[in-house]
């Protein structure tokens, strides 16, 4: 057990006994959990493609620290580089993406990757975390000073973000970006009729999706699809869960798993079933709810606007992204290709999910924000 | 862990300078609903944390609908299969025998390899790997099954205990067997029509395999057939030399049991083996006997006679005018080599005469010949345990040109099975008893009257006459007392008119006559004439001699004791001078 003394003035030190453990604690667990499920689903996709048995095993391996790394890194700042942290990434990230359209990886029929030393980069995964905390704090400004434009700064950057999403195309990314959102300004005191007006063009929207994007149609009709019509990647999916069922098959011991296209990434909840059963599965869903609780908890207890949307948002996008990716494997809504945060195979995805949650960790560290609460920026 | 999440330990200690927060009591512990900006905000976010909350017990309890809930229902099912299994006899389909209890039909226990493509760890290589043991199988076949989407595939029936034995060793994960059960047929080809087959199903698709299905899938008590296998072989080596020597297209007899129409013996040429699938619109699965319907020719002058001297209003006695054909509204009937004067009822039977019969029944009736039909079971399917029948095809109107056409065999199509089936009742003292092959059937008790026993008794001396002194005298087998009836037919060509150069010749016979026992009907389609017959294709050339050689031969096996009593020079000097013209 690390010892720090209370009375210390060194950053880690202050950063100990101020972090909240608890979510450090989860999110710590979630990674350990993921790095064991990597080594039952993607070897057998590793395979499939022709590159060694352990090729993602070791890209993860080597992620996984450097996110970490980056995370508690994030965590010890203070909340005014948080800040300052988020617009430079937001701004640079809506570089990229701009970027990314004219010179972006095409894979899937949507160009979302750009190749930057050697790795390839999905700058869109970026966009949620930093958004959220420039949107928090254009929100709050709006509050605390009448004359600051904050709402409708905060508006015409997320029609930005949404276009350039749109654009790519990503509609998944897009929803989460409104659902964040539309989140932070229902929180941010937003009357109930325009939250209405807003669900209710969020559901125009949608469905506009399913007549202008072919992919999003198909997607759609397959969900909806009888029993013997549903798609392979879901039928697989089921095929895992049921396969695995209360104690799951053992680790290893997974069969169905070796047919599941994109295990590794979209569809590792349903490997974790197979081998680990329900229960691992049920105890994955807990950490996600809990780090979602636990955070709008910790972030309520606070009195501060920007705190408490900035907190609540970073972990409504991370559990929103949860929810998506696991209702998608259990046929719950149409297959969204999003990953499971922390646990799916992926360095861009690892490291946009360190980013938001080192965010997260250093917003909701408790008593050492005074200083910046008040000042002004 | 969870406990620690929802505790407010720092609740109202504060560190020193931190911010003493007036909002704090507002957090959704101690939820307020107050109107400033803050606390709608925590309302909110309390609110939200509750929504979040429900979607993810939403996904806990699909877990548990994917997971858990289709293996419980699974479980039970494996458990009800597996005791299932433990309390059955493995075969399913139930002997048959012939009467003296020799099986001729029985069921192999077998595997099946089927696979379940979820199972399949790597089909091309499971795919290569199989197809070296069972060469039989097509690679790409294989590859395509095991590549599929279900969970069960046949891959192949009917495995030897050693091919069972190679693929458990090549040890391939999602292969797996199935008791099964093959029908085997001993005989082959003898019993083909009467038994019919199985399908890969073992479900009878002809034959008794099909109109007994429900009997042999509900007991595994053997079925006990009629059938006589030593009597059916004869019949069906002299029935296959006799085709072949007369070079006829096809065949049958059928050889019954006279006073209870217990068949004995059933024989259809061509025929096939139903070990092997055969194309079932092959000519060799047609039925000959129970499902083909003929103009029986002269042999329907039998009922025509009997029905005749039933009435009354013919005696044996009387004669008929038959010095020139008969001409009628719509036809003219002739004789086939008639002898052109006036004729008694023996003589019309002896000669086959055509106007004879026709005025004979002319002076019936229609009403009452119909009458007679019905009583005989010629306007009816037979009710008899074979899948192959069919109903006689007869005119609806049946005005004064089919009373004198039926009279002599035309306009009326039956089945062979139909015309020996009344043949017995005309000769076993006038009892009617439907047709069976099952030993155990009730239809030998529950016969019925069509004539008087003094009609038989009179068709009894006719028919001998036939065989001694008309066209069945090659049958005259010395010793059995032969009697019978020779049926020549012309067969309807393509454009619907008689052929005379195609026939269809039946010879229909009991003995011994002076106390019927058996019942024989041969019946060959398209014989050709040769030197040796003169170029006759007539009755008496061809189904006549072959009825003779089978009857020499079954009458000994079936216990028939001969009678030599008869003048036997006379009889050979008869059968001399028929071979010498």
């Amino acid at each position: 057990m690390v010892s720090f003394a209370r009375n210390s003035k060194s950053v880690i030190a202050n950063w100990w006994w101020t972090v909240d453990k608890t979510l450090l604690g989860l999110i710590t667990f979630l990674l350990l959990i993921g790095i064991f499920l990597n080594f039952s689903a993607s070897p057998s996709v590793a395979n499939r493609i022709g590159v060694g048995s352990f090729h993602f095993i070791k890209r993860q391996l080597f992620f996984v620290p450097i996110a970490y790394g980056l995370m508690l890194f994030l965590s010890m700042q203070k909340l005014k580089t948080i800040r300052r942290t988020a617009i430079v990434a937001f701004i640079v990230t809506l570089g990229l993406m701009v970027v990314t359209l004219f010179w972006g990886e095409e894979t899937k029929g949507a160009s979302r990757w750009i190749n930057f030393a050697g790795f390839s980069l999905q700058p869109s995964e970026f966009v949620k975390p930093s958004f959220a905390v420039v949107a928090a704090w254009l929100f709050e400004g709006q509050k605390k000073y009448r004359d600051f434009p904050g709402n409708l700064l905060s508006t015409s950057l997320f029609a930005l973000t949404a276009a350039l999403l749109l654009m790519q195309p990503d509609l998944g990314m897009t929803i989460v970006v409104t659902a964040i959102w539309g989140f932070q300004f229902f929180l941010a005191g937003l009357s109930l009729w325009i939250v209405g007006i807003l669900a209710a063009l969020g559901l125009v929207g949608i469905v506009a999706a399913y007549f202008v994007f072919p992919h999003v149609q198909a997607r759609v009709d397959q969900f909806l699809a009888s029993e013997n019509n549903m798609g392979y990647q879901i039928k697989k999916s089921l095929e895992a869960f049921e396969s695995g069922g209360f104690f799951g098959r053992g680790p290893g011991e997974g069969i169905v798993k070796m047919n599941i296209p994109d295990a590794h990434t979209d569809f590792i909840f349903a490997v974790a079933a197979e081998e680990y059963g329900m229960l691992l599965c049920l105890l994955i869903v807990g950490i996600y709810a809990a780090i979602v609780v636990r955070t709008m908890i910790v972030s309520a207890k606070d009195s501060n606007l920007f705190i408490i949307l900035s907190a609540s948002a970073l972990a409504a996008s991370f559990g929103l992204q949860a929810i998506i990716n696991m209702a998608s494997s259990l046929h719950l809504m149409p297959t969204k290709g999003m990953t499971l945060p922390f646990i799916s195979y992926g360095g861009s995805s690892l490291l946009a999910t360190a980013f938001g949650m080192g965010m997260l960790l250093a917003i909701t560290r408790k008593n050492v924000h005074a200083e910046d609460k008040d000042e002004t920026d | 862990m969870f406990g620690k999440l929802f505790s407010k330990k720092d609740e109202d200690f504060y560190l020193p300078g931190e911010e003493i927060k007036i909002g704090k009591s507002c957090s959704f512990m101690n939820y307020t609903c107050a109107k400033d900006p803050l606390s709608v905000c925590k309302n909110r976010v309390a609110f939200s944390t509750l929504a979040f909350i429900l979607v993810y017990a939403v996904i806990g309890v699909r877990l548990f609908e994917v997971c858990v809930a289709p293996n419980l229902h699974a479980a039970e099912q494996e458990e009800a299969v597996h005791l299932r299994a433990f309390a059955q006899n493995p075969i399913k389909r139930a002997d048959i025998t012939d009467r003296n209890g020799t099986i001729i039909a029985t069921s192999l226990p077998t595997v099946n390899l089927y696979a379940n493509p979820k199972k399949i760890l790597n089909p091309e290589r499971a795919a290569q790997r199989l197809v070296k043991v069972l060469p039989e199988l097509k690679y790409n076949d294989v590859l395509r099954k095991l590549s599929g989407r279900g969970s069960f595939v046949y891959l192949k029936r009917n495995l030897t205990p050693s091919q069972q034995y190679q693929i458990n060793y090549l040890g391939i994960p999602g292969l797996e067997f199935e008791n099964g059960e093959k029908r085997i047929y001993p005989h082959k080809n003898l019993f083909a029509h009467l038994l019919g087959s199985t399908n890969i199903d073992n479900k009878g698709i002809a034959g008794i395999e099909k109109a007994e299905n429900e009997r042999l899938t509900q007991s595994d008590i053997p079925l006990s057939l009629t059938i006589d296998s030593g009597v059916q072989d004869t019949i069906h080596e002299h029935l296959s030399a006799a085709v072949k020597h007369f070079n006829a297209i096809g065949a049958t007899a059928i050889l019954m049991d006279v006073n209870t129409s217990e068949v004995i013996a059933l024989v259809s040429l061509p025929d096939y083996d139903p070990n092997r699938s055969v194309n079932p619109n092959s000519r060799s699965y047609f039925n000959m006997a129970t499902k083909g319907v003929y103009e029986p020719g002269s042999v329907l002058k039998i009922f025509n006679a009997a029905m005749s001297l039933e009435s009354g209003k013919v005696k044996v006695s009387d004669s008929f005018d038959a010095t020139e054909p008969l001409k009628l509204k719509y036809n003219v009937i002739k004789d086939y080599r008639g002898e052109n004067r006036w004729l008694t009822v023996s003589e019309i039977m002896v000669y086959s005469s055509n106007i004879g019969s026709a005025r004979m029944a002319l002076k019936v009736g229609g009403a009452e010949q119909r009458q007679f039909m019905q009583k005989m079971g010629f306007f009816n399917e037979l009710n008899f345990e074979i899948a192959e029948k069919s109903k006689p095809i007869f005119p609806k109107r049946w005005g004064e040109g089919t009373i004198a056409t039926v009279a002599y065999g035309y306009g009326l199509a039956l089945t062979p099975m139909h015309v020996i089936t009344a043949f017995s009742a005309v000769v076993n003292g006038g009892i009617y008893h439907e047709p069976t092959l099952l030993k155990n059937s009730d239809k030998k008790n529950n016969g019925y009257r069509v004539l008087s026993y003094n009609t038989s008794k009179q068709m009894r001396d006719l028919l001998r006459l036939v065989v001694t002194d008309g066209s069945g005298k090659r049958a005259n087998v010395l010793g059995y007392e032969v009697a019978g009836k020779t049926g020549t037919a012309n067969k309807l060509s393509a454009n619907g008119k008689y052929n005379s150069k195609v026939v269809r010749t039946t010879f229909v016979s009991t003995f011994p006559v002076s106390k019927p026992q058996y019942a024989l009907l041969v019946m060959m389609d398209e014989p050709k004439g040769s030197q040796e017959t003169w170029w006759y294709t007539t009755a008496g050339w061809n189904v006549v001699p072959t009825a003779a050689k089978v009857i020499s031969a079954i009458a000994p096996q079936l216990n028939v004791k001969a009678n030599y009593d008869l003048d036997e020079a006379r009889q050979a000097r008869i059968i001399e001078a028929s071979y010498t013209r």
